[in-house]
């Protein structure tokens, strides 16, 4: 049985008074979660529509919101308060959601926009009284506020293994974002494999550091709950200088992306011995820079560090690489720390452009128990890169990653297409070309990462046309309006022409001179 | 010239508040800069780094609780404690 809310029933069956989540100072055990996802079950299995939303951020309302759509076997969606209504909009669409689990700021932002959401929403809302619900939208949507949890599902409804416990949406190129499909077994196995990998207890205290609409969530929520141990999600404003909260806590287990470490390196927070108490660091999402893996070794001296590979697609991470003790035994390529093994449980091949077999270098694909099956209702995407090898039945999927394999460790090379990361957030460059061509009018428009060290990116930069007759200002308006926040540009540059390089190819450097 | 720090600091804050189309006095000192959705996380942190060339200071995050230096009013509390511990190196 490899079904999350079995997985969660478990540990509250061994584990039920010690605490499951620490949130907003307040401690809710086992009992107390799962009493809270039987109630929010209740009420879901009653509404209709397979998948729920939840637009919250990492409350109390989050995690019962999640643990609840599993208890009454649906699939949760995850928007973010980040995004720009128009965004989720399209996912509440795409993903045909007619329930919302909602906290005090999914509210808050919906209150500020309330007619761009469609009339037939219904807002469930755990943690609010109906008295402080505004009236424009209690007019607007039907609304379960906190006094209408009081029912109880007797026992949770368990979806199958091969049923789907999430879904994700991320950047398309097309401008629609693309929904990955995760089932229960596609995180089982993930989980299973790690708790085995790992020696983690009951004890144990995990960080809980990325939204929701990021993957990594599933790893904390789920690693951390099938030990028995206690989830300390970090506030937004708090992961600005997560220092003393990772003190004051005594965290064990940390799981971030490594630009955070930039940040932290950068406002002194990475003195020797500050986090004594950190057992096991995992970095993922973007690539890991050598100086910052030993930076947070010198703060974390007791740690493990591995370093992770993966995408939504196959499920949070499927590679690892354990850092030696010893600073000049790391594996690197251009400064950044390799990423190790794939997971024993899974097969990998490299490839080239038609599909064949490689032996050091090529773009590597992916099957096994981790891997989805293809794209929510999208099959065009899904042929791209979903696919199987001649007289092989098992679907493979394609990463767009070129990878090279050197000592029997896998490193990142690039990216196939044109595909960035800013702050371990997957973008598409098209995406947003297409977003500004069309409202600008132009023949062309560029985008690029800059400046990009280490392999992480700080900014995009947008290069445009001159001949529209938009300002800055309003092409930046628009792209807040239909874009999320870490796809906006920092700067939208007008240019007469595009600069070619003797071979034709667009001169990436020349516009880089531009902005520097 | 009692609000002097937090002059400066909405001062550097302009170029920001331009693009949103937010006038200065529309600024409340007291509530975080996040939370009126003027700064997020990271530009917050990218502010803090000009900060400290306009202060000439370098902050120490490591036993601070972030939220409170995210207003105005917080910021220049921390500035003055900054300038005020000698650094140790």
């Amino acid at each position: 049985m490899a079904n999350l809310f079995g997985v969660f029933e478990v540990s509250k069956n061994n584990y039920s008074h010690h605490p499951a989540l620490v949130v907003d100072k307040k401690t809710y055990s086992y009992l107390d979660l799962y009493s809270g996802a039987l109630q929010m079950g209740y009420l879901l299995q009653k509404l209709v529509g397979d998948q729920i939303g939840i637009l919250a951020s990492r409350s109390y309302s989050a995690y019962t919101g999640i643990l609840g759509t599993l208890a009454s076997g649906k699939t949760y969606v995850p928007l973010n308060t980040q995004f720009s209504v128009f965004r989720n909009q399209l996912i509440l669409d795409l993903a045909n959601i007619k329930v919302l689990v909602v906290d005090a700021q999914g509210l808050q932002y919906i209150q500020k926009q309330t007619s761009d959401f469609s009339d037939n929403l219904v807002l469930v809302c755990p943690e609010i009284d109906e008295k402080d619900i505004s009236k424009s939208i209690r007019e607007k949507f039907k609304i379960y506020s906190k006094s209408d949890l009081k029912n109880k599902l007797e026992k949770p409804i368990l979806a199958e293994d091969k049923d789907i416990a999430y879904i994700i949406f991320t950047s398309g190129s097309t401008g629609v974002p693309k929904g990955v499909p995760v089932s229960h077994r596609n995180v089982w196995s993930y989980i299973n494999y790690l708790s085995k990998r790992y020696d983690l207890t009951s004890e144990d205290r995990f960080s809980q550091v990325s939204d929701l609409t990021f993957d990594a969530s599933v790893h904390d929520m789920y690693l951390c709950w099938f030990v028995g141990a206690t989830l300390y999600p970090i506030p937004k404003d708090v992961l600005m200088a997560p220092a003393k909260f990772i003190r004051d806590n005594q965290l064990t287990t940390w799981f971030s992306i490594p630009s955070l470490l930039l940040f932290m390196k950068r406002f002194k927070m990475l003195k020797a011995n500050s986090f004594p108490s950190i057992r096991y660091s995992l970095f993922g999402g973007e690539s890991l820079p050598k100086d910052l893996a030993i930076a947070w070794q010198k703060a974390a001296p007791n740690s493990v560090i591995e370093n992770q590979y993966g995408a939504t697609e196959i499920t949070i991470g499927l590679s690892h690489y354990r850092l030696p003790d010893q600073e000049d035994k790391i594996q690197t390529h251009n400064g950044i720390v390799s990423l190790g093994e794939i997971f024993s449980t899974q097969e990998y091949r490299l490839i080239n452009d038609n599909n064949e077999v490689v032996e050091t270098e090529g773009e590597i694909c992916l099957t096994g128990s981790q891997i989805t099956k293809g794209y929510w209702q999208n099959e065009e995407k899904s042929e791209e890169s979903y696919f199987k090898f001649p007289g092989d039945d098992r679907i493979w999927y394609k990463t767009g990653d070129i990878l090279r394999l050197k000592n029997e460790n896998l490193f990142y090379i690039t990216r196939k297409d044109f595909q960035v990361k800013v702050r371990g957030y997957r973008i598409e460059l098209d995406e947003i070309n297409l977003v500004v061509k069309n409202f600008a009018k132009v023949d062309w428009v560029y985008t690029l990462p800059y400046p990009v060290k280490n392999g992480l990116a700080d900014h995009l930069y947008c290069f445009i046309d001159n001949t529209t007759e938009l300002s800055k200002k309003d092409i930046l308006q628009h792209l807040r309006k239909k874009l999320t926040d870490y796809m906006v540009p920092k700067e939208v540059v007008f240019v007469k022409e595009l600069p070619l390089n003797p071979n034709g190819k667009i001169d990436t450097k020349q516009l880089i001179d531009l902005i520097k | 010239m009692k609000n002097t720090i937090q002059q400066k600091i909405l001062k550097e804050l302009e170029p920001k508040l331009q693009e949103l189309g937010v006038a200065q006095d529309q600024v409340e000192f007291k509530e975080s800069l996040l939370s009126q959705g003027i700064l997020d996380s990271i530009s917050f942190l990218e502010f803090m780094i000009k900060l400290e060339s306009v202060f000439s200071t370098d902050f120490d995050f490591s036993e601070l609780d972030p939220t409170e230096f995210t207003s105005i009013n917080g910021l220049a509390e921390l500035i003055k404690q900054q300038k005020e511990t000698p650094n140790p190196s």
